[in-house]
């Protein structure tokens, strides 16, 4: 749990953070958002000390950051960057052993810690350990640099515009894959952003901040649906009903199926191959026509029940349907999700 | 055997040859050197042992060499720490000063102070080998991007701990080379050393303009350039053995 309370900082006599309050439960992904220069990256940046507060005081896990020296409260905390920073004279293995070096884990402890975390990134260690920093592409570089920080298995993750620098592709990849390394850790993550889909996506709460100022501290869904301020209104934008359907996913808003309903008639889920079906977890690349473009008859993509509503209600509109059918991680028909129930939810 | 190979071998092999046969054997002097000079009466340096002044010369570039990598690395280090970045300009200007300063000059100054000799030698190499070393720490130590050090920093690295196991890894070829340089230039210059009567390879080549002796004077600077070209060589080999990792 990390405790903000009433926290100011001033560069001189201008001011960058003023009367900031906001407790990050444990487990809690509480990503910063806002413009930029209102203070997000400083908030962050005080948390581990990198930034010393002006006034006010900050709790992790119950005892004030200053009763530590800043490097082993450091230690306790996994810290990310948008430039990743991984020490190009070492190989992928050493910058993920870095901090179990520094906690003076056995070799072999480190070792097979830095291996669990290639596998835990999708990252089969046998290709990845040995290489160097300028052999990775920018989103596997990233990988590394979030493996490294979980290195020392901290229960907080401070973590600054970590995708910001990626390509849009590997940008959502990664945010998948923190999604679901997240939703089996449970860390205490502080995750700054300008992005707001990134926010919505991610974010179990949302600080939004101007000026220094938090404006409003809710979870994305209070957010989206009760703006508290033009600013806030703004800032997320008027695309937030479609914001709001990203963060729901087609299992919750579809029908299931009943032996007698003849509205999938157009799909034999026993005809799925089990190949389309692997990715349910999220590849936006996953809704697939199984059985191509074979006529008029074709029946149209079949939805996976994990994927996100925003995606689903882009395909109903691209192939100008009323309805289409749902599959489970199994590739098994489950239900249809209907057009105009999306506009209930 | 590819161009490379056959470059090194030559570094390896038969440079340290000619060298040895050089600074031990007067006769090859007097087969290289009778056909351009036959008139002349003394051909070989021969008041010292070649060897002998190799060996002199070799002391005092070791011992000013050492003196100006120590205090060199250490005053590179202290002005890229934050506590003393504020002396940053000062030492570059300082050490560009020792630089300019021509060593000559220094032997000049020194020498009522701490008599003729080796002293006053190795004080005019060290302050002449300083600013290299000086440099290319500094601009090594700055070649570490800000993001590697935020990376460092957050990551919970103490301040030694990111200058040893980060900073200087990824700096130490710049540092080397700078080390390098200033090893080779006080190579050259040490032959200074024999106005002052300190010895070293710049004995023939004083004795041969004193005596208007050609074959002398390339004794000694033949003697000298083979020595920086042989230690430069082998210091880059040492080099790369010892840091297999460096990046390209």
């Amino acid at each position: 749990m990390i405790e903000l309370q009433q926290v100011n900082k001033f560069f001189g006599d201008t001011p960058a953070v003023l009367d900031f309050s906001l407790v990050v439960e444990e487990g809690e992904l509480c990503c910063l958002i806002g413009p930029s220069g209102c203070g997000k990256t400083t908030t962050l940046k005080m948390i581990n000390r990198m930034i010393e507060t002006t006034s006010g005081s900050i709790r992790v896990g119950g005892r004030g950051i200053t009763e530590l020296k800043p490097h082993e409260l450091r230690r306790s905390m996994g810290y990310v960057i948008q430039s990743i920073g991984l020490f190009p004279h070492m190989t992928v293995m050493e910058n993920i052993c870095v901090v179990p070096r520094l906690f003076k884990w056995e070799r072999g402890r480190a070792k097979s810690r830095a291996m669990e975390l290639l596998e835990l990134f999708d990252m089969p260690p046998d290709r990845f350990k040995d290489k160097y920093p300028r052999e990775l592409s920018g989103g596997q570089a990233q990988r590394i640099g979030v493996a490294r920080a979980l290195a020392g298995d901290p229960d907080i993750l401070l973590m600054d515009e970590p995708f910001g620098a990626l390509d849009p592709i590997s940008r959502a990849n990664l945010q998948r894959q923190f999604l679901r390394i997240q939703s089996e850790l449970h860390k205490t993550v502080v995750f700054v952003t300008h992005d707001v889909d990134e926010a919505v996506r991610l974010a179990s709460r949302i600080g939004l901040m101007q000026d220094g100022r938090i404006v409003q501290a809710d979870s994305p869904e209070r957010m989206l649906s009760l703006p508290r301020n033009d600013f806030v209104e703004r800032f997320i934008g008027s695309e937030r009903s479609l914001k709001r359907l990203s963060r729901l996913r087609v299992q919750d808003a579809m029908r299931a199926a009943s032996g007698s309903d003849s509205s999938f008639r157009g799909v034999e889920g026993s005809d799925v191959p089990a190949s389309d079906c692997f990715s349910a977890s999220g590849n936006p690349n996953a809704i697939s026509s199984p059985h191509g473009k074979s006529g008029e008859e074709d029946p149209g993509p079949v939805l996976d029940s994990g994927s996100d509503l925003r995606l689903a209600l882009a395909l109903l509109l691209q192939h100008g349907r009323q309805r289409l059918p749902v599959r489970d991680e199994n590739g098994r028909i489950q239900g249809e999700l209907r057009l105009l129930d999306l506009l209930g939810v | 055997m590819s161009v490379k190979q056959a470059q090194s071998l030559g570094k390896l092999i038969l440079l340290p040859a000619l060298f040895g046969l050089l600074i031990s054997s007067t006769s090859v002097w007097e087969i290289l050197l009778r056909p351009a000079f036959p008139h002349l009466e003394n051909l070989v340096y021969s008041r010292a042992p070649l060897w002998e002044l190799v060996v002199q010369h070799a002391n005092m570039v070791a011992v000013s060499s050492t003196l100006a990598t120590l205090v060199g690395t250490g005053l590179g280090v202290f002005v890229t720490r934050s506590r003393g970045r504020e002396f940053l300009p000062v030492v570059n200007s300082l050490v560009s000063m020792g630089q300019t300063f021509p060593p000559v000059a220094v032997l000049a100054v020194s020498v009522p102070m701490v008599g003729f000799g080796y002293k006053p030698t190795i004080i005019a190499l060290f302050l002449y080998g300083l600013l290299p070393i000086v440099r290319n720490t500094i601009s090594g130590l700055e070649s570490v991007g800000p993001e590697i050090h935020e990376a460092a920093q957050g990551m919970g690295l103490t301040a030694v701990q990111t200058l040893f196991r980060v900073e200087v890894p990824l700096a130490l070829h710049v540092i080397m080379a700078g080390i390098r340089t200033s090893v080779v230039i006080n190579i050259g210059t040490a032959t200074i050393g024999a106005t002052i009567g300190a010895g070293g390879l710049g004995v023939p080549i004083i004795a041969g303009l004193n005596s208007d002796n050609p074959a002398f004077i390339l004794q000694g600077a033949v003697l000298s350039g083979l020595f920086a070209i042989l230690v430069d060589a082998g210091m880059n080999r040492a080099e790369r053995g010892a840091v297999p990792s460096a990046q390209e």
